[in-house]
């Protein structure tokens, strides 16, 4: 049960973590930015990379070669975010919604192809340079690179989730996504907000994309369009757009689909994720936090 | 201010066609209009949520009508939106807050905060909750303070009054009177012409995106035509 509880906290963290990217943009622009799925990949094969390179700089301190990677690829994805902001969104800012739902995939998509053409169409094994014990504490067992990836995840979204709350950047953010006109009248300007925010959403994925990669070994071009769907279910579920929504969502799915395995076999997780995706698009579209109409124009 | 030649679209939807007019410093002006007459297409023009397709709008001299929306708050234009728009998941304290977002004075911030809470008690007592969870007139009241934490010399409102209880006009339209005798310049934009030709000191009627008569609130009210069509004389 505990272990359940733990495990699934911390698959819910990647979703937490891809949730608040979707949920940041989205209350911007209303674009589910499917983009920053490759970036969850890119910032794996990036580690994939920059790890072993780090540790040997680093002989004996695998610890603080993981983390300087993590941190790298996440300013590297994030950069990428603002990259694809740039090319992908900026030039038809002013066309309808979906035609950017469109750019995004596609950027998605290319992003995939590079990683499969330039690297290899094959999982690729991740290698920590750390002692990934199996610790058992808790009543369960878990390894040191969970613990990283929960401890990672949480730091992460307790992070973001005061920078939005409580700096003058993260108001505007707030704002905006409430009402774009009364904002700009203010002095916002919505452009540059986005591009920001773009570069955050892309970090976020990619720290989630090496916290999972490292976490389980392993690392495939198509490992971020499960996971994806799944940090999109989770915003939808706490509520697109809204940051506490994303939270809760993503570490909701996280932990039911593990408590799900009680009942049945793990591999009908996804059929668990995606059906709570149908129900609640079909029941509370705006989400299982959201109560008041006023909320959202 | 003024107004010179302005023409705005929707797409091809021809919504305000030539206007001309001043907003004169120190005074109330009202623009009056039935439904769809154009008000706040007019509004939104200058304040840069649209753009001219031609004809200008000028501050000081200066034209205005290029700039988006976030450069001319910082000229010193505030903007109260019609039916409020206050940021609903943002408390009022917020809402406040992003009022002053183009400021860094944050001594004058905060000062110009207390400022409007003294002039908005109500608003005071709810500082900590969400500005969705306020009535119509406190929503009205906040939006009001959120643009005069902008500091501007030009507030602009568009339809303050509407939605209203009437003992809630008057006591809106009290402090407009107010804010102006401390010497804030106030373009206001009423269906309500009677109330609004009361406060103002001058007026201009907007009929199907033109400008039908633009003259003193005096002189307006003794207008046979206004008096017919806008303040129900038979
Ligand atoms: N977004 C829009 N798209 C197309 N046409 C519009 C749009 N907004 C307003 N219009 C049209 O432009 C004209 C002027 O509208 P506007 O909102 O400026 O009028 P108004 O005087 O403010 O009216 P009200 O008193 O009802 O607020 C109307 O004919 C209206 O139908
Ligand atoms: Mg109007």
């Amino acid at each position: 049960m505990l272990q359940e509880l733990l495990n699934g906290i911390v698959v819910g963290a990647s979703y937490t973590l891809l949730a608040l990217g979707f949920s940041i943009v989205y209350g911007l622009i209303r674009l589910i930015n499917f983009a920053q799925v490759s970036l969850y990949t890119l910032g794996a094969y990036l580690a994939l990379y920059l790890t072993p390179l780090f540790a040997s700089w680093l002989p004996g301190h695998g610890w603080v070669a993981f983390s300087l990677s993590v941190a790298v690829c996440g300013l590297l994805t994030g950069l990428v975010g603002v990259l694809v902001a740039a090319f992908a969104w900026w030039p038809i800012r002013r066309a309808p919604t979906i035609s950017m739902l469109v750019s995004s995939l596609a950027v998605l998509i290319l992003i995939e192809a590079l990683i499969e053409v330039v690297v290899s169409p094959l999982p690729m094994v991740v290698k920590v340079p750390v002692d990934n014990r199996v610790h058992e504490a808790l009543g369960g067992h878990y390894s040191s690179l969970q613990a990283a990836m929960l401890v990672g995840g949480v730091a992460l979204t307790f992070l973001l989730y005061n920078f939005i709350r409580f700096t003058k950047f993260g108001r505007a953010i707030r704002a905006t996504a409430s009402n774009v006109d009364s904002a700009v009248v203010l002095g916002v300007n919505v452009t540059s907000t986005t591009f920001v925010v773009f570069g955050i959403a892309g970090a976020l994925a990619g720290v989630s994309g090496v916290l999972v990669s490292s976490t389980y070994g392993v690392a495939s071009f198509t490992m971020g369009e499960i996971v994806g769907l799944k940090g999109f279910t989770a915003a939808v579920l706490g509520g697109m757009g809204s940051v506490w929504g994303a939270v809760v969502g993503g570490f909701t799915l996280g932990i039911i689909e593990s408590m799900s395995t009680f009942l049945l076999p793990s591999q009908w997780t996804a059929v668990v994720a995606f059906g709570i995706l149908i129900l609640v698009l079909a029941f509370r579209p705006t989400g299982l936090l959201r109560t008041r109409a006023s909320d959202r124009a | 201010m003024m107004v010179e030649a302005v023409h705005t679209y929707y797409d091809n939807v021809h919504a305000v066609k030539g206007i001309s007019f001043e907003v004169r410093r120190g005074e109330i002006t009202a623009l009056i209009g039935a439904n769809g007459a154009g008000k706040s297409t007019s509004i939104k023009t200058i304040c840069g949520l649209l753009r001219p397709r031609s004809g200008g709008v000028y501050l000081e001299g200066s034209p205005i009508h290029k700039l988006p929306p976030e450069r001319i708050v910082r000229l010193g234009i505030g903007y109260v939106p019609e039916g409020r728009r206050v940021f609903p998941l943002l408390t009022v304290d917020e809402n406040l807050a992003m009022g002053a977002f183009h400021r860094r004075d944050s001594a004058g911030i905060a000062r110009d905060k207390a400022g409007v809470y003294e002039t908005f008690p109500k608003l005071m007592d709810r500082r900590k909750q969400l500005a969705g969870a306020l009535s119509g007139g406190e929503q009205q009241m906040l939006a009001i303070g959120r643009a005069l934490m902008s500091r501007p010399s030009l507030l602009v409102m568009d339809e303050p009054s509407l939605g209203l209880a009437p003992l809630l006009v008057r006591q809106v339209f009290e402090i407009i009177v107010g804010l102006n005798e401390q010497g804030l310049t106030i373009l206001l934009s009423e269906q309500n012409a009677r109330s609004a030709l009361k406060i103002a000191h001058r007026g201009i009627v907007m009929e199907t995106g033109k400008v039908r008569f633009a003259d003193t609130s005096k002189a307006l009210r003794e207008n046979p035509v206004v008096q017919r069509a806008y303040l129900g004389f038979a």
